[in-house]
């Protein structure tokens, strides 16, 4: 009975570790991969072009499921969320990250997180892009905020 | 512990009596029981730090120190109730290991050695149970920093 009661328990445990394919069937049926973004106005305030091209860029590497990404004229500040399991590796895989995106973007100051907090504000900041509720000084205020909030240490 | 051998005839009897006797531990029921209590007190713990990730401004690195506050603070209420001593009777481990089993034992031994005065009572006797917990933490985190340093130093990781 005890140990019928202990075998339970584990399956329920292991059960809960299950990978469940993180792909969607497509309009013309192919499967494609389920990564959450936004693709923002290149008009107004300061032109999202390069944070974009970040997003088009980091949607085909593998176990990112979400991307926000803002730029503005010398910064770009990135979020990611990864695959839950793949957690364990989330230090080196920002490093890594933040190597390739220097790369494509030399002559932006990039800064990547995967920190739950900066991803909550940076989707607000671009939902308020999408609706052009931020000036260019609100913006470049805001990104410097949370760069701040970012690196603060305990 | 003595060698069997050693013992009298009469001893040896007698302690082949008491282990039949014993009433025998649940270990196994004692763990499950442990680690369900344990993990709700942290799942809680996680409930408040996410609380404070998306009210406040904490990010996750910072979110640790205001919500072990919280929950020493919950603990010290449980404490002075009375409640979490019968928790802990119930879970054991799971209730000791998480920062409330620290702070119960902080706030149980202010509060019992209350009487004896503030200084050589309460000032004295508050971390009788919670000093050992220091002494061997930072020990133990003196240990763990020496073999990482030797394995970065040395071991090329």
């Amino acid at each position: 009975m005890k140990r019928c009661f202990f075998i339970v328990i584990c399956l329920l445990i292991f059960s809960g570790c299950q990978e469940e394919p993180r792909t969607t069937p497509d309009n013309r049926g192919n499967q494609s991969l389920d990564v959450d973004l936004t693709k923002l106005s290149t008009q107004s305030p300061i032109d999202q072009t390069y944070a974009n091209e970040a997003k088009d860029y980091l949607k085909n590497i593998e176990d990112i499921t979400a991307i926000q990404a803002v730029n503005t004229n010398d910064q770009m500040m990135i979020t990611i969320e990864i695959d839950y399991l793949k957690r364990f590796e989330l230090e080196t895989k920002r490093k890594e990250l933040v190597k390739q995106l220097k790369e494509t973007f030399p002559h932006l100051e990039v800064f990547v997180s995967t920190d739950q907090k900066i991803i909550l504000e940076l989707e607000q900041v671009e939902q308020a892009l999408q609706q052009n509720q931020l000036s260019k000084t609100e913006l470049e205020k805001k990104i410097k905020e949370l760069m701040d909030l970012a690196k603060e240490e305990t | 512990m003595t060698n069997k051998e050693n013992l009298s005839p009469e001893a040896q009897e007698y302690q082949a009596f008491q282990q039949q006797r014993e009433t025998k531990r649940p270990v196994l029921l004692n763990c499950l029981k442990a680690f369900l209590v344990g993990g709700t007190i942290c799942c809680i713990g996680q409930v408040i730090a996410t609380l404070y990730i998306y009210f406040f401004p904490f990010t996750e690195r910072t979110a640790g120190n205001p919500t072990s506050a919280t929950i020493i603070f919950i603990t010290m209420i449980l404490t002075g109730f009375g409640i979490y001593d019968r928790l802990g009777q119930f879970a054991g481990a799971g209730t000791a290991v998480p920062v409330s089993g620290f702070a119960n034992a902080v706030i149980s031994s202010a509060i019992e050695h209350r009487t004896e005065g503030f200084i050589l009572g309460v000032g004295t006797n508050m971390l009788k149970l919670a000093g050992p917990v220091i002494v061997y933490g930072v020990f133990s985190a003196f240990i763990i920093a020496l073999i990482k340093t030797i394995l970065i130093t040395w071991g090329g990781f």
